[in-house]
């Protein structure tokens, strides 16, 4: 059985796929994005000590050279997340596929699936493709991955027996405006999209819209037309940038107007798109 | 201590006394130029002040103790009650059968159902003096939904669902619709969201075997926007009292054709309060002697409106057989579960918590066990339609009550996560024969997914909770316990204006004593957990 590093679970989710949701944040992403807002879930933590000082709690310790966490005695504070230079944290646990499904199982009677994201879930192939495989055996659940869609068909096709749907970020459609915001191109998000559409795997697409970046109308446009295009009917979800746990530039980002993003919701359906949503 | 449910010249042994005369006028006094009740609402209240100049319905000296001390309470339900507290007509037997009393013949079509229902709600009394009890809708009027144009019926509609606000200002007047969908269900959910009124109160009866899904989506996507209708659960009602059961008021239950008594209610945090002993003793002789007592006392009232006052002898209901007798009950309620639970637990010595330990969880299923079995070794007169006993019934709060939670609710602001908070509650529910309400808070992300809010149902009622009531955070009808209102009217209410709805003056005190505004969202925030720890 494989081993995982867990970044954070949640019991309950209105937002992350359809019904009530069990989440499982995997740390790891290899996207790099100027807002993420979970900065924590990038790296692997170094143990560099940094935050053990800080820890008002003496949750945090190092010894031979590695940063432990003791889960009991932690007061959630997230003071360790917001000292750490390397764009981790302390709190991510190593736990085999078995742990997490033991975990979901708990609270199978009040949800309608599992949603597995990150980081970047597809990061750890392996772990992923065992979580989705022992809860589609053991439980009736759903299983949903949500992703940046960097991941090669390989990685997918691995996934695939035990996966229902994905929720996919397409941070930009241009390729130049994505590299500025991810640090990577969108070549194999876009193949991803039309892969897992084909495969009628696609629920949702979600575009953060960034001030700067995609709070325009042609960026909407274009990925709208991409959506239009493909095998299954996809829905969009138009998030608004938050500077919420953000690091870096997008800490001083303004917060794009509500009237935009009503007005690019409302485009996206006189485009043809069915299913459009908005975040609050 | 004399319990604030009482009228400060009220003597419950003789009645009003000469000492008292002037404290009475000043009430009387005071009720006139009182700016923030209507004329409607002060014709009522010096209604309830004459009534109060009578004594009780003759009780024991230990039974009358016990309310004057607080641990039984009347409700504000007077003092000799000359009409049942609650009436649920069968409104489909003046319709089929016209009403000689109303002279109004059979309803042919949609026209005259419409009409004959508008009509008859003005002569149902309750205690609010408004019915509180419209029928299950749906079910009354799809029949007639053929017997005109597609347009016409759902102007028919329109007009019927206003008229309810308009015509019966008073929030616990409680329509029923489900748990089949018809065409007339469909139209009146959809009014209900486009008009926000507070009448009518809605319940939503649900069974997942019986009910389509996307017609009980539409009803949790209704209360994520408008805090009603409230879910539910068919199936548990049915096993109680059948198919024909109305869920009226603050989430009462009892037969259609039918109603209640009496409402009248333990306060379990005063009973602790004067318990002296353990927590066993409380459980084997206070909890017992104090249900004896209650049930004395509502067999008073019981006495005194059927065989003094006459009512079902003198009443057209029961004599066009829109109610009958035999579908009479009369209903046992508490209050402050939580805090007797916690001050039974302090004493003890434990900081185990109501809601959030299972120690404190499980007292308090054996107090509501305990009690329901007390309640019910008592043969209750006039109690046909159960078996002639009375009904249990979780009674979620007056306006007067200040740290004491309905029923078996958690205080407000101290409620666990939504699973722990569904399993502290769904235990005692079986008990609750008469009804019981428990209300989960929702931020608004959830609006985007009913579907969601509809899995938290499902758990919920698979594990035996009676009803399922959303509430929204920032709906513009706030819950006060068992009723709605608008926050306008709240505004205008402290404002001194007075309001149309008679159950927000209950309101506007209401929330200020039981912080209704600060009930805590479940903000999904609360369930980020770190690495495995789930809880």
């Amino acid at each position: 059985m494989s081993e995982g590093l867990v970044a954070r679970t949640l019991v309950n989710s209105f937002v992350d796929g359809p019904g009530n949701r069990y989440v499982v944040f995997l740390q790891g992403c290899n996207f790099n994005c100027l807002y993420c807002h979970n900065p924590e879930t990038i790296n692997l933590c170094n143990s560099c000590g940094v935050c053990v000082v800080t820890c008002p709690a003496g949750a945090l310790q190092k010894a031979d050279g590695l940063v432990t966490w003791q889960a009991d005695i932690c007061v959630s504070c997230d003071k360790c997340i917001e000292v750490c230079p390397y764009s981790s944290q302390p709190k991510a646990v190593s736990m085999t596929a078995r742990e997490v499904v033991v975990g979901i199982k708990k609270y199978e009677r009040y949800i309608s699936g599992v949603t597995v994201g990150g980081g970047e879930p597809t990061q750890q192939p392996e772990f992923l493709a065992d979580v989705l495989r022992l809860v589609k055996e053991e439980t009736g659940l759903s299983t949903f991955v949500d992703s940046n869609g960097s991941a090669s068909r390989e990685v997918w096709e691995l996934i695939r027996p035990y996966l229902d749907s994905t929720l996919i970020d397409l941070k930009a459609f241009d390729d130049t405006v994505h590299q500025k915001l991810t640090g990577w191109s969108n070549g194999q998000v876009l193949k991803s999209i039309e892969l897992l559409s084909s495969w009628d795997k696609l629920y949702e697409i979600r575009l953060v819209i960034a001030p700067g970046y995609t709070d325009n109308m042609d960026n909407l446009r274009d990925t709208v037309k991409f959506l239009l295009s493909l095998d299954n009917e996809v829905g969009l979800k138009l998030i608004k940038f938050r500077p919420f746990g953000t690091k870096g530039e997008a800490k001083d980002w303004p917060v794009p107007e509500d009237s935009l993003i009503d007005a690019m919701v409302d485009e996206a359906k006189a485009l043809g798109l069915k299913r459009v949503k908005r975040s609050l | 201590m004399k319990s604030k449910s009482l009228m400060p010249f009220e003597n419950l042994a003789e009645g009003l006394k000469a000492d008292k005369l002037d404290v009475f006028k000043r009430e009387v006094k005071d009720t006139l130029t009182n700016g923030q009740l209507t004329e409607y609402q002060k014709t009522a209240a010096l209604a309830k002040l004459a009534e109060n100049t009578m004594p009780y319905p003759e009780v024991s000296d230990r039974a009358r103790e016990f309310l004057e001390l607080g641990v039984i309470c009347n409700m504000f339900e007077g003092a000799a009650p000359y009409r049942p507290r609650y009436v649920s007509p069968d409104y489909s037997v003046p319709l089929r059968n016209g009403s000689d009393y109303l002279e109004m013949g059979p309803a042919k079509n949609l026209y005259d159902a419409v009409t004959m229902l508008l009509a008859a709600y003005s002569y149902v009394p309750s205690i609010t003096g408004f019915p509180v009890f419209f029928g299950p809708v749906d079910e009354l009027l799809e029949p007639y939904m053929d017997t005109v144009s597609e347009e016409e019926a759902r102007q028919l509609l329109r007009m019927f669902w206003q008229l309810l606000d308009k015509q019966v200002p008073d929030g616990f007047a409680h329509a029923n619709i489900g748990p089949r969908r018809t065409r007339a269900g469909e139209i009146m959910l959809e009014l209900d969201y486009e008009f926000g009124n507070t009448v009518p109160n809605l319940s939503f009866k649900y069974d997942k075997d019986i009910t389509d899904r996307d017609y009980v989506v539409q009803a949790v996507s209704n209360a994520l926007k408008w805090n009603k209708p409230y879910i539910v659960n068919h199936k548990m009602n049915v096993a109680n009292w059948g198919e024909n059961y109305a869920v009226a008021s603050c989430y009462n239950l009892f037969p259609i054709g039918g109603g209640s008594h009496t409402l009248t209610r333990l306060n379990l945090r005063r009973m602790v309060e004067e318990h002296e002993g353990d927590t066993d003793s409380f459980l084997s002789e206070t909890l017992v002697e104090s249900a004896k007592y209650l049930v004395e006392v509502i067999n008073s009232r019981n006495r005194w409106l059927v065989e003094e006052v006459k009512f079902f002898e003198n009443s057209f209901l029961a004599r066009e057989g829109w109610i009958d007798l035999k579908n009479f009950t009369a209903m046992a309620g508490f209050v402050g579960l939580a805090e007797a639970v916690n001050i039974l637990m302090e004493r003890e010595g434990k900081s185990s918590r109501y809601g959030h330990d299972s120690e404190a969880n499980e007292l308090s299923t054996r107090i509501i066990a305990r009690l329901h079995e007390a309640l019910k070794e008592q043969p209750a007169l006039h109690c046909e339609a159960s078996e002639n006993r009375v009904i249990f019934h979780a009674q979620t709060g007056i306006d007067v009550d200040i740290d004491i939670t309905p029923g078996a609710r958690v205080p407000v602001n101290d409620e666990p996560h939504i699973y722990g908070h569904i399993e502290t509650l769904a235990p005692h529910d079986k008990y609750f024969d008469g009804g019981v309400s428990s209300i989960f808070v929702f931020d608004n992300t959830a609006r985007d997914n009913p579907e969601a809010v509809l899995d938290m149902v499902h758990a919920a009622l698979d594990q035996g909770l009676r009803l399922f009531a959303v509430t929204s955070g920032d709906s513009e009808l706030i819950r006060i316990s068992g009723w709605l209102m608008k926050r306008i009217d709240l505004e205008k209410f402290r404002q001194s204006d007075n309001v149309r709805m008679g159950s927000s003056n209950l309101g506007s005190a209401g929330v200020e004593n039981l912080g209704h505004l600060q009930r805590r969202v479940n903000y999904l925030e609360r369930s980020i957990v770190s690495g495995d720890r789930d809880e």
